[in-house]
C-alpha cells in the first residue's frame, strides 16, 4: 500500500468525500454507458426498419428518414465520445473499431447473402472460377480487366478453404475485417503525420463522410480490399520516411513494399494513385523550403526509392501480367477530358445530376453542399497550417513536407468534382474522392478540431451547445449528402424488381431460368444477352454473355426481322464464329426504359436510349423472333425468352405453309401429366 | 515476489522468446480445423489463424522487438500481412503449375509461416536485448521532427498506450450489433417472392432441326407454375405458317401452386422432306398479360423434317 493511500485511510474525512465523487464519478460513466448503448441499438433497430420498409413499400421515401436516423444513432455518439478531450486514447481505438464495425451494417443488410451489385456478381464468379479449377487469371465475361487482378479473389478462395465458408460468406467476412481497418488506417495515417490522438480519430470519422465510404468500398470488389491495402502502404510509407536509420526505417520500408506489392496484384486504380502519392510525397520532401533538416537527402532519397519500387512493380504488373489495364482506364479520363470541353466550348451538353435517381430530394441538395462545406474545412485547415508554420510548431523537415503532401492531395478533390459533369468522367472523379478524402481529412481534422475547442470555451452552456449543434447539422449534411452523390437509392436500398437497375434486376423467375439453362446445356456457353439477365446468367449461371461494343453491336439482333438482313452483315459470322448459340432476351426491354439508362454498355448508340414517341427502341419488335427463321425458342417464362441461334442461316428455312398432303393437315397429339 | 508472480514472469519470458514457434504450432494445427464441418465454429477458429498468423510473423521476422508496431497497429498489420501471404502463395503456386487447392494452400502458407518463424526466431535469439530490471535502454536523442504531440505520446508508459480489453469489448460490441441486426432483418416478414410460369423442352439437346422419322415422332416438353394460386391454361400445337394451323387438339387443365406437369406432343408423319416450324402455346385462361395487355401466353417452338424424303418441293 501506497503512503498516500495510508494517509487517506486513516483520514476520517477523506474516505466519504473521494468515495461520494468515486461514486457520482461512477454513476455518470453507467449512464453514459447505458446511453451510448441505448443510441447504437435504436440506431441498428431504425436501419433494420429502413431496409424492411424500402422492401415492403411501394414508391415510399420513408425508408431514407428511418436509415439516417438510424445512421445518426449509430454513428454520432461514437463522433461525440472520440471529439471528447477527457476520452482516453485507448477508449478512442475501441470507439473507431465500433464505428468500422457499424459502418458496415447498411452493406451488410442490403444483401448479406448473395451479390446484388453489377461488380459484386463479376468478383464472385472471378473466385468461384478460382475455387473451381485452382487457377488463377480465368477469364472474367462480365468484367474482363478484373481476371488479371485476383488479390481479394485469391484471399477470398484461402479463407473459403480454411473454414468451409461460402464464398459470399467469406468475402463478406474479409471485407469488415477490411473495412474496419480502413477507419483505423485513416487514424494511423493521421498520427504517423504527427497529429494526436483525438484529431487523428475526429480524422477518421470525417473519411466517413466520402462518398465510396458507406457503399461502393463496402461492396464485393477489389477497390473495397485495396483501400485499406492503400491506407496502410501509406501509413507504413510515411513511417518509414520519418524514422531514423537504423530504427526502423529499413523494416518499415519492406513492410512498404509488401503492401504495395498487395495493392498491385489487386486493384489498377489504386495502384496508379498511390505511385501518384507516393511520387507526390516524394517531391514535397525533395524541397528544400519544406523538408530541410538532419538528413533530408537521405530520407528523399528513401521517399524516392520507395516509390520508385512501387511503380517499378505496378509498371511490370500492367505490362507483363495486366496489359490491358490502360485501355480500360484511359476512356474514363479521356472521354472525361474531351466530353468536359464539350460543355466548356457549348457543342455538348453536361450530364444530368441526379438525373434519373430515386434519392429525396434533400439528399440531393445535401450533395451540393458537401464541395462547399469541404472547401471551408479545407481553407480553415489552411490557415492552421500556416499559424502552426508561423508559430513554429511546424518546422521545416519531413513532417511539414509530409502534411503538405497530403494537404496537396485533399486539394485534388475540387478539381475533380468539376468531372462530375461530364458522363465518362462522372465514375472516375466518384471513385477518386475515396483517395483525396485521404488528404481532405487530413487537412480538415485539425480545423475541426480547433472550431470544437473554440466552440467549448465559449462562456455560456447555451453558445456551447448552438456550436456543437451546428458542427453536427454540417457533419449530417456531408454525410447525408456524400451518401447520395456516391451511389443510386436502388444500390442503397431493397426494393422490389425495379427494371434496368444492376442492384434490383433478380428475381426468381430469372434465377429459375438461370438454372434451368444451365441443367439442359450446361456451363460455359457464349450467350447474347442485356447487361441485366447476364449478370444472373454470368455470374450464378456461369455462363459467358458477350461483351458488346460499338464494332460487334449485338443491339441489332434484338431487331431482327423475319426475312430481313442484320446490320452489318458481318454481325451473324462475327457470332457463329465466336460460337454464340444463345439469345435471351427480357421483353420488358420492349416496354420499359432502363432505370441506369443503358441497355447493354455505358456507350452505346443514344437511339437505343432515347425512346421514341415515347416507346423504347426495341417496342414491337420482339415478337417477331418466334418467325425469324435461324431462331428457335427453347424457353419462356412470364418475361424471359431463350432462342436457340442455328447459325450460319441456311438458304432453306422452314416452310412458309404448313404441310397439307391430300388437302388435309397432318393432326398430332398433346399430352400432359403432372410431375410427381 | 510472489509465487503466481513468479510464475507469470517465467511463462512471459518463455513466451516471449518462443512466440514464433507457438505461433506457427498453431498455424499448422490449421489442418486439425480443417477438418472439422464447415460452419460459422470452424470459421471461429480458422479465420483468426489465417488471417493474424502469417502476418504476425511476418511483423516479428522485419521489425526489432523495440521497432514493431504494436497494439491495434500490430493487428492490423497482421491481419493484411496474412491476407497479402494468401494472395502471394496463390500466385506462387500458379507460377508453379500447381493447383490451388484447400490442401495447396495450406502446405504453401505453412512453408511460408516456418520461413518466418525461424527467421523471428533468429532475430530473438541473435539480438535480444536481454532482460531484467537492470538492463537500462540507451538514452534516444529527441527527433526534431517530432510534433509536440508525439514527443509527450513517446513519454507515455507504454502500459497506459495498450488497452487491449477495450478493443475486445469493441469487437463484441460491434458484431453483436451487426450480427443482431442481421437476424433481427432476416426473420421479419418479408413480401413473398413474385412467381412465374415457365415452358420449356426436354429430352436431348438437338442442335438445328428435329428429325421426325416415318412414323412421327415425340417432343417432350414441362411446364412449371411457380405461383400461389390455382391458374387455368389452355395448351395448343400448331403449324407456324400463314395462315397458322393447328397441329393437335388443345388441352385445358388447371395447375396448382407449385406445380410441374410434364408434357409431350406427338407429330403425326410428314408428306415430305422439308422443315416445318411447329409451336407449342400455353395460354392462362384468366391472366392478362401486364406488358401486352392480352391474354398471357408462353410458347415455344421447334423446327422439324423427315431426313428420309426428298428436299425437292422444299422452298
Amino acid at each position: 500500500m501506497t503512503g498516500t493511500a495510508y494517509q487517506r485511510q486513516l483520514d476520517p474525512t477523506s474516505r466519504p468525500e473521494s468515495s461520494v465523487r468515486r461514486y457520482r464519478a461512477l454513476r455518470v460513466y453507467f449512464l453514459a454507458a447505458v446511453a451510448f448503448a441505448a443510441c447504437e441499438l435504436a440506431g441498428i433497430t431504425a436501419l433494420v426498419r429502413a431496409y424492411d420498409v424500402a422492401q415492403t413499400t411501394l414508391s415510399n421515401t420513408s425508408e431514407f428518414a428511418w436509415f439516417w436516423l438510424g445512421i445518426f444513432l449509430l454513428e454520432f455518439p461514437i463522433a461525440g465520445l472520440i471529439a471528447r478531450r477527457a476520452t482516453p486514447r485507448t477508449m478512442r481505438t475501441a470507439l473507431l473499431i465500433v464505428y468500422g464495425l457499424v459502418s458496415y451494417a447498411p452493406k451488410l443488410l442490403r444483401n448479406p447473402a448473395s451479390p446484388v451489385y453489377h461488380d459484386e456478381y463479376a468478383h464472385w464468379r472471378a473466385t468461384y472460377e478460382i475455387l473451381s479449377t485452382g487457377k488463377l487469371f480465368q477469364p472474367n465475361p462480365i468484367i474482363s480487366i478484373i481476371a488479371r487482378y485476383p488479390g481479394l479473389h485469391a484471399a477470398t478462395a484461402a479463407l473459403v478453404h480454411a473454414t468451409g465458408l461460402n464464398i459470399w460468406q467469406a468475402g463478406t467476412l474479409l471485407l469488415i475485417i477490411f473495412h474496419v481497418t480502413l477507419v483505423l488506417g485513416i487514424a494511423a495515417l493521421a498520427q504517423s503525420l504527427g497529429l494526436n490522438n483525438r484529431t487523428s480519430s475526429i480524422i477518421a470519422i470525417l473519411y466517413g463522410l466520402n462518398s465510396s465510404f458507406l457503399y461502393f468500398d463496402t461492396q464485393y470488389a477489389y477497390e473495397s480490399m485495396a483501400i485499406t491495402l492503400v491506407v496502410w502502404t501509406l501509413v507504413a510509407y510515411v513511417q518509414a520516411i520519418r524514422s531514423r536509420w537504423g530504427r526502423g526505417r529499413i523494416a518499415w520500408s519492406v513492410l512498404t513494399v509488401a503492401l504495395s506489392a498487395s495493392t498491385v496484384v489487386t486493384h489498377h486504380l489504386s495502384t496508379l494513385t498511390l505511385v501518384l502519392i507516393m511520387a507526390l510525397a516524394s517531391v514535397t520532401l525533395s524541397m528544400p523550403w519544406l523538408a530541410r533538416g538532419e538528413n533530408w537527402v537521405q530520407t528523399a532519397v528513401t521517399a524516392w526509392s520507395l516509390t520508385l519500387v512501387t511503380a517499378l512493380m505496378a509498371g511490370a504488373w500492367f505490362h507483363f501480367v495486366a496489359p490491358t489495364t490502360w485501355s480500360y482506364l484511359s476512356p474514363f479520363v479521356g472521354e472525361g477530358f474531351s466530353e468536359l470541353m464539350q460543355v466548356a466550348n457549348g457543342s455538348g451538353t453536361a450530364r444530368q445530376l441526379f438525373g434519373a435517381s430515386l434519392s429525396p430530394s434533400w439528399e440531393q441538395k445535401s450533395a451540393y453542399l458537401v464541395p462547399v462545406f469541404a472547401l471551408g474545412a479545407a481553407v480553415g485547415g489552411l490557415l492552421l497550417v500556416r499559424a502552426w508554420i508561423r508559430e513554429g510548431r511546424l518546422p521545416r523537415g519531413r513532417r511539414r513536407a509530409l502534411l503538405s503532401a497530403f494537404a496537396l492531395l485533399g486539394l485534388v478533390y475540387f478539381p475533380s468534382t468539376i468531372f462530375i459533369l461530364a458522363p465518362s468522367g462522372a465514375e472516375g472523379a466518384r471513385r477518386s474522392w475515396a483517395f483525396t478524402w485521404i488528404g481532405l481529412c487530413m487537412l480538415a481534422g485539425p480545423g475541426v478540431v480547433w472550431l470544437l475547442d473554440w466552440a467549448g470555451l465559449r462562456a455560456k452552456q447555451w453558445r456551447r451547445d448552438i456550436l456543437y449543434s451546428g458542427l453536427f447539422a454540417v457533419l449530417a449534411i456531408t454525410l447525408v449528402g456524400g451518401t447520395a452523390a456516391g451511389v443510386d437509392a436502388s444500390y442503397r436500398f431493397p426494393g422490389p424488381f425495379l427494371y434496368g437497375s444492376d442492384a434490383r434486376s433478380f428475381t426468381p423467375e430469372l434465377l429459375a431460368a438461370s438454372e434451368w439453362f444451365s441443367a439442359r446445356f450446361g456451363t460455359g456457353n457464349n450467350i447474347v444477352t442485356d447487361r441485366y439477365t447476364g449478370l444472373i446468367f454470368g455470374s450464378i449461371g456461369l455462363q459467358n454473355p458477350a461483351s458488346p461494343s460499338v464494332g460487334f453491336p449485338v443491339w441489332n439482333l434484338y431487331l431482327a426481322k423475319p426475312g430481313a438482313s442484320i446490320e452489318p452483315p458481318s454481325l451473324l459470322f462475327d457470332l457463329n464464329n465466336s460460337g454464340y448459340t444463345y439469345l435471351i432476351v427480357d421483353e420488358r426491354m420492349a416496354y420499359d426504359m432502363p432505370e441506369t439508362g443503358m441497355y447493354f454498355i455505358p456507350n452505346e448508340p443514344a437511339w437505343l436510349d432515347n425512346p421514341q414517341e415515347g416507346k423504347p427502341a426495341f417496342y414491337g419488335k420482339l415478337n417477331e423472333f418466334d418467325e425469324v427463321q435461324w431462331m428457335v425458342k427453347v424457353f419462356q417464362s412470364d418475361n424471359y425468352s431463350i432462342y436457340r441461334l442455328n447459325l450460319p442461316p441456311t438458304k432453306i428455312g422452314y416452310q412458309p405453309q404448313p404441310p397439307k398432303p391430300r388437302g388435309k393437315l397432318p393432326q398430332g397429339k398433346l399430352v400432359v401429366t403432372r410431375d410427381r | 515476489m510472489t509465487g503466481n508472480h513468479g510464475v507469470l514472469r517465467r511463462f512471459q519470458l518463455v513466451w516471449l522468446s518462443a512466440w514464433p514457434l507457438c505461433a506457427l504450432a498453431v498455424f499448422a494445427s490449421l489442418a486439425a480445423v480443417r477438418l472439422l464441418p464447415g460452419g460459422y465454429f470452424r470459421a471461429a477458429l480458422a479465420a483468426p489463424i489465417l488471417l493474424i498468423i502469417p502476418g504476425s510473423l511476418t511483423l516479428g521476422a522485419v521489425f526489432s522487438q523495440r521497432h514493431r508496431p504494436r497494439g491495434t497497429a500490430f493487428v492490423c498489420y497482421a491481419a493484411l500481412l496474412s491476407a497479402a501471404w494468401a494472395i502471394f502463395a496463390s500466385l506462387a503456386l500458379y507460377a508453379c503449375g500447381v493447383l490451388i487447392t484447400a490442401a495447396s494452400t495450406y502446405w504453401c502458407l505453412l512453408i511460408i509461416a516456418a520461413v518466418l518463424a525461424i527467421a523471428t526466431e533468429a532475430r530473438l535469439l541473435l539480438g535480444w536485448p536481454g532482460t531484467g530490471r537492470r538492463i537500462a535502454r540507451k538514452p534516444e536523442t529527441i527527433d526534431p521532427d517530432l510534433s509536440q504531440d508525439e514527443a509527450d505520446e513517446a513519454e507515455t508508459p507504454a502500459a497506459s498506450r495498450t488497452g487491449g480489453h477495450h478493443s475486445i469489448v469493441a469487437i463484441v460490441v460491434g458484431v453483436s450489433l451487426l450480427g443482431g441486426g442481421l437476424y433481427t432483418y432476416d426473420h421479419l416478414p418479408h413480401p413473398a417472392p413474385i412467381g412465374y410460369t415457365q415452358i420449356a423442352w426436354t429430352g436431348p439437346q438437338v442442335n438445328g432441326e428435329i428429325a421426325v422419322s416415318r412414323v412421327g415422332g415425340k417432343l417432350g416438353f414441362q411446364i412449371v407454375h411457380h405461383q400461389s394460386d390455382t391458374t387455368t391454361y389452355r395448351l395448343s400445337a400448331a403449324w407456324m405458317g400463314t395462315p397458322s394451323s393447328p397441329l393437335a387438339k388443345s388441352l385445358t387443365f388447371s395447375v396448382g401452386p407449385d406445380q410441374t406437369f410434364r408434357g409431350a406432343l406427338f407429330i403425326p408423319p410428314l408428306p415430305d422432306g422439308c422443315t416445318y416450324r411447329i409451336v407449342v402455346a400455353l395460354t392462362a385462361t384468366r391472366q392478362i398479360d401486364p406488358l401486352t395487355k392480352k391474354l398471357q401466353t408462353w410458347s415455344i417452338n421447334a423446327d422439324i423434317h423427315d431426313p428420309t424424303k426428298s428436299l425437292k418441293m422444299c422452298k
